[in-house]
């Protein structure tokens, strides 16, 4: 008996122990905990033997090697095992949505039958303008709705109704975010736009202190800052209200009735690798060879462009000087080329096959249509996505604008020329004179004066070109500082809201895409707000703490919970922020210099397709935003100094404060995140894909491989270990394209298990138009690319912001000078620490009886 | 039932290595295989690694006067076959004047097949030109194996005119992308025949000669191949046409 007693206890021990060596300490824990379950302890406790309790319901503890503060870890896990944790259960239905859908389920029908009716359908808003429009059909509807909402928005409500009344609408606007379909997003729209109406109503009739000047000189500040806010708010809901969607239309059977197409390639500096898949893709575009003309544009004189058009049989166009840059470079090309419509295409824009076929359609049915743009797509992460690595997961800078705010133009007939993919019809183009030339956004000129002249524009969503995203954050900040300053310009110099020939929609359509450069000044007067009361104690917004929480709140909230519906797919939330205040102080000067002397500053062009050898922290970008963070920072610890010193009735008003400048801080530890720049060490963009191809091995054996990447120079392909054993130096890689089968010879440049790298042999321009044609080129390349993209959910975005935001600070402690990475060490063996006191789940197992 | 024939444009053009590849890969995806040989040669036999000692056949069994279920024999992985049998000169002088006159015993043998547990028989049939005067039971689909040469196309240009156009589809089989002859004349037959043309191809693989040499399908042998794929992807075309005929 007692020999049994000592080998159980001994069996137990080492099931405990196993290989590791157990400390003196752990020996004595390990020994009376085993000692003590087995004279006092029932046999099994809550479904498990009772010796091994410590290690199913403390996994995060270990009994050889007990450290200083497990003790206190025991007490947090055993609080959280007997109060927090939740037994799991089968899934709840929930009951009231499932009802709600139930109930919504044939109002939905309803509304999709509405979406047939014809003023949803494209080219209904562009018939219209020929007709004059029969507006105010119910006068009296509108004026009674009118009344109710000049009420809603100006009776001023004491804390506890205004408190009711954010509250009830909400709960309004949460069942409408549930409903599918796009007519109770409208109603969310009313109902954010009421409750910001009211918001900015009760900012500028009761929250300016005249008595204090510098308060009231702030505060103004402030409030024009917040109502450029609202307005781009308004007009965005304006803007995105009904996203057109339209789709491709088809051509006529006959090709002859097909119109000629040019197709133009300007460059200045890029590299000829660069341009080259471009020209192979244009010449491999699915129209009749005898109505397309390709013209590489040159503004850089260099031979090696015009022997490389010459070979591969395409025109080439240089001149003298290079006046108005690329809008000059269009016009002189536009001298010697004659064909019925213009497609450009950005040197490192790679347009699939079937571009023109899908985009040509719109034009032949529609003799006004003068321009049809599709997306921008890149196919390489930009500054943003690389230095954050979310490429591909969370949607990109441009994908708002190419998936959102294009389709909602497109409904008003406001769609912008983008300055590349896209088609332009030559008769329009030679009756405004050429591309724009007077500001450096030669593009949205350009299709302002088209939409001038009474013309119509069109947008196609579906990405049908590819390009190189800019490389480095600084060269992208210089792209968009040029966009800034050119949509400054054209406020100043052809004023959409101004001028003949545009549409009320159509003026408010380019009038939002200009005030939305005018960021910089705005954002940063966001950035710098809680600091006038924390550092200088004036209360910008004169108001009790609580009334500005009670209207502050749902005017975010409620606009939040609309942009998160509205935009979800395309910008998730709180990134627009980040993307913001990175260009806020840039763009700042040039826009505002722009608008008082816009004849001033120079087209700069966009870098594209370099290398970054070392991961370096970009000092040089970063210092505004390291400046703001110091400052948001100290007046941190100047609050927290108030709070313990300051007079009681200023607590609240200190508390609103702290939490603007931690929200501040959050924002701006993701813009510093970007300054840190990624590793780039590949010249050749490698673009993930996947489909299949077959590997023809010397001895006649034929492979069945998956293509899972490719650049110019090579591809990569996926097989099983058995098929990568027998892949010797030589092979051809078969290609299908649209039922067609090239063969590419390929040497293997390295072999893992399952994956082979191959290069190019042949890269004769007559084999390099097959493969780009079987790769960039495919036609359904970039329409799958989107899938991978997590739906926008606030919260997981907020997390999200947060986690790159503390990666953002890490980033530049390690990267700053002497005590700054000690401290983050410091701070990560804190952290670590406070993260192991966390309690951990457990899993309990069934044992077998 | 799904029936299908397979006929070659001229000989050589992999009619048999199709039929035996096809079959393999549809008896994988779940379907009860028959293939039945209408060849004279009676080299089905082989692809299904039946002993060639083996005489066996439908017409050898109606000459006799035996049943043809009696000559009915099952590969290891299910599929069962119908060989053509082994006739001597004498034999095979008596039973041509049945097969042109419309008395074929495969008529019978197709009609007694519904009562059996199949879903797919497939009939590697004489060349193009020889098919129409050979009296076979009608089918679902005819499958005319093309390889992309000169011949082919030339016989198709000939010849396709004269099919009934719902019933047939055009096959390129032995495939080499890589030469400039095959692909040219791969897609003037993709061109010409747009409509009849069958989704995909069958590449040249010296992994189909292997695997025949070694009576065996190239998708028991070499499962990697991209002959087996071709196979698998051709099966599933079979099986899709088949469901958009009964609907």
């Amino acid at each position: 008996m007692k020999e049994d007693f000592s080998s159980i206890l001994r069996a137990r021990y080492r099931y405990y122990a196993g290989v590791k060596v157990v400390s003196l300490p752990g020996k004595c824990v390990l020994v009376s905990w085993l000692l003590f379950s087995a004279l006092f302890l029932r046999n099994r406790i809550a479904g498990c033997e009772s010796w091994r309790l410590p290690e199913v319901f403390f996994p995060h503890i270990s009994l050889i090697r007990p450290q200083l503060l497990d003790p206190l870890r025991i007490v947090v896990q055993i609080f959280w095992l007997f109060f927090m944790r939740t037994p799991p259960q089968k899934s709840r239905t929930r009951g009231f949505p499932r009802r709600l859908r139930y109930v919504v389920g044939g109002a939905k029908g309803r509304l999709q039958g509405l979406a047939n009716k014809a003023w949803l359908q494209p080219s209904f808003w562009q018939t219209r303008d020929a007709n004059v429009a029969r507006r105010h059909r119910q006068p009296l509807t509108i004026a009674l709705a009118a009344v109710l909402a000049v009420l809603c928005i100006t009776v001023p409500l004491d804390p506890l109704a205004q408190f009711v009344f954010a509250t009830a609408l909400f709960g309004i606007l949460l069942v409408f975010n549930r409903l599918p379909g796009r007519f109770p997003q409208m109603l969310m729209i009313v109902l954010s736009l009421l409750i910001s109406c009211r918001y900015i109503w009760w900012r500028c009739s009761s929250t300016l202190n005249f008595d204090d000047p510098l308060g009231l000189a702030l505060g103004i500040v402030l409030l024009l800052a917040e109502l450029y806010a609202w307005l781009v708010l308004l007009l965005g809901y304006f803007q995105n209200i009904w996203p057109l969607n339209r789709p491709a239309k088809s051509l006529p059977k006959d090709t002859a009735d097909w119109p000629s197409v040019d197709i133009f390639v300007p460059s200045y500096n890029e590299d000829l690798e660069v341009v080259r898949a471009t020209i192979y893709a244009c010449q491999g575009l699915d129209w009749p060879k005898d109505k397309l003309e390709i013209y590489l544009l040159d503004d850089g004189r260099r031979d090696d462009f015009r022997d490389f058009a010459r070979d591969v049989g395409v025109h080439y166009i240089t001149r003298d000087d290079n006046r108005h840059a690329k809008a000059g470079n269009i016009n002189n090309a536009l001298k010697q080329s004659r064909g019925e419509y213009v497609a450009i295409f950005d040197c490192d824009h790679i347009p699939t096959r079937a571009f023109l076929q899908l985009s040509m359609g719109w034009f032949l049915g529609d003799p006004k249509l003068a321009l049809v743009q599709t997306p921008h797509h890149f196919f390489s992460p930009d500054p943003f996505e690389r230095n954050l690595s979310n490429f591909r997961k969370v949607p990109n800078e441009g994908g708002l604008f190419y998936g959102l705010i294009q389709n909602g133009n497109d409904l008003w007939n406001g769609t912008f020329f983008c300055g590349s993919c896209a088609i332009i019809r030559r008769g329009p183009l030679e009756e405004i004179g050429g591309v724009a030339v007077e500001t450096v956004t030669e593009d949205a000129h350009t299709s302002l004066r088209l939409h001038r002249l009474g013309y119509n524009s069109a947008y196609i969503r579906a990405p049908l070109a590819a390009g190189l995203a800019t490389e480095t954050l600084s060269a992208h900040i210089g792209q968009r500082i040029r966009w800034a300053r050119g949509m400054a310009q054209i406020l100043r110099l052809d004023n959409p809201l101004r001028g003949p020939g545009l549409k009320l929609r159509q003026r408010l359509c380019y009038f939002n895409a200009m005030l939305h450069f005018l960021s910089g000044i705005p954002r940063l007067v966001f950035l710098l707000a809680p600091l006038a009361f924390l550092l200088l104690h004036t209360y910008i917004i004169y108001a009790p703490a609580i009334m500005i929480f009670l209207y502050v709140l749902p005017h975010m909230l409620y606009s939040s919970v609309v942009n998160a519906k509205i935009q979800g797919r395309y910008r998730h939330s709180f990134w627009g922020e980040v993307y913001e205040t990175v260009l806020s102080w840039y763009i700042a000067r040039p826009t505002t210099v722009a608008l008082f002397a816009p004849h001033k500053g120079t087209f700069n062009v966009t870098a594209k397709g370099g290398l970054i050898h070392e991961k370096y922290f970009d000092w040089v970008m970063s210092r505004p935003y390291i400046l703001l963070v110091l400052l948001n920072a100290f007046g941190f610890l100047v609050g927290l100094w108030r709070l313990y010193a300051g007079p009681s009735n200023e607590i609240s008003a200190v508390l609103l404060n702290l939490f603007w400048v931690v929200y501040n801080l959050l924002i701006l530890g993701g813009a510093v995140a970007v300054a840190a720049e990624a590793k780039q060490l590949r010249s050749d963009h490698r673009v993930q894909v996947r489909f299949p191809v077959a590997l023809e091995l010397p001895s006649g054996h034929l492979l069945h491989a998956q293509l899972v990447d490719f650049s110019l120079s090579g591809a990569r392909v996926e097989l099983s270990p058995d098929a990568a054993e027998q892949v010797g130096q030589q092979v051809n890689v078969i290609m299908d394209r649209a039922g067609r089968e090239y063969s590419f010879a390929m040497t293997t440049v390295f072999k893992g298990r399952e994956v082979v790298g191959l290069r190019l042999c042949d890269q004769s321009p007559s084999s390099m138009v097959n493969y780009v044609q079987c790769t960039f080129a495919r036609a359904d390349n970039w329409v799958s690319w989107k899938q991978n993209m997590s739906v926008d959910k606030p919260l997981t975005s907020m997390a999200a912001v947060m986690s790159i935001s503390i990666q953002g600070y890490r980033r530049l402690l390690r990267a700053g000078p002497r005590p700054l990475p000690q401290l983050l060490t410091t701070i990560n063996a804190l952290v670590g620490m406070a993260k192991s006191l966390r309690p951990q789940p457990i899993l309990i197992r069934v044992e077998e009886a | 039932m799904l029936t299908i024939t397979v006929s070659g444009m001229h000989g050589g053009v992999g009619t048999t290595a199709v039929v035996a590849n096809l079959s393999a890969a549809l008896q994988q995806q779940g379907l009860r295989c028959l293939c039945i040989d209408a060849n004279v040669d009676n080299m089905l036999r082989l692809a299904l690694a039946v002993n060639p000692e083996e005489k066996v056949g439908w017409a050898k069994a109606s000459l006799e006067g035996a049943s043809w279920k009696d000559a009915t024999l099952q590969h290891d992985d299910g599929r069962w076959v119908l060989p053509f049998g082994e006739l001597d000169a004498d034999e095979l002088s008596r039973f041509f004047p049945t097969l042109v006159a419309g008395q074929s015993p495969l008529h019978a043998v197709v009609a007694d097949l519904a009562s059996l547990p199949l879903d797919c028989v497939l009939i590697d049939g004489p060349t193009s030109r020889s098919l129409p005067h050979y009296s076979l039971p009608g089918v679902d689909l005819t499958l005319y194996v093309a390889a992309p040469d000169a011949a082919s196309y030339a016989l198709l240009k000939q010849d396709a005119g004269h099919w009934p156009a719902s019933n047939y589809r055009i096959l390129i089989n032995r495939l080499q992308p890589a030469q400039a002859l095959a692909s040219a004349i791969a897609n003037l037959i993709a061109d010409d025949f747009e409509e009849q043309m069958v989704p995909g191809v069958v590449h040249e693989d010296l992994i189909i000669a292997e695997a025949q040499a070694e009576l065996a399908s190239v998708i028991a042998r070499a499962p990697d191949s991209q002959a087996a794929q071709d196979f698998q992807s051709l099966a599933l075309w079979c099986q899709s046409e088949f469901q958009s005929r009964v609907e």
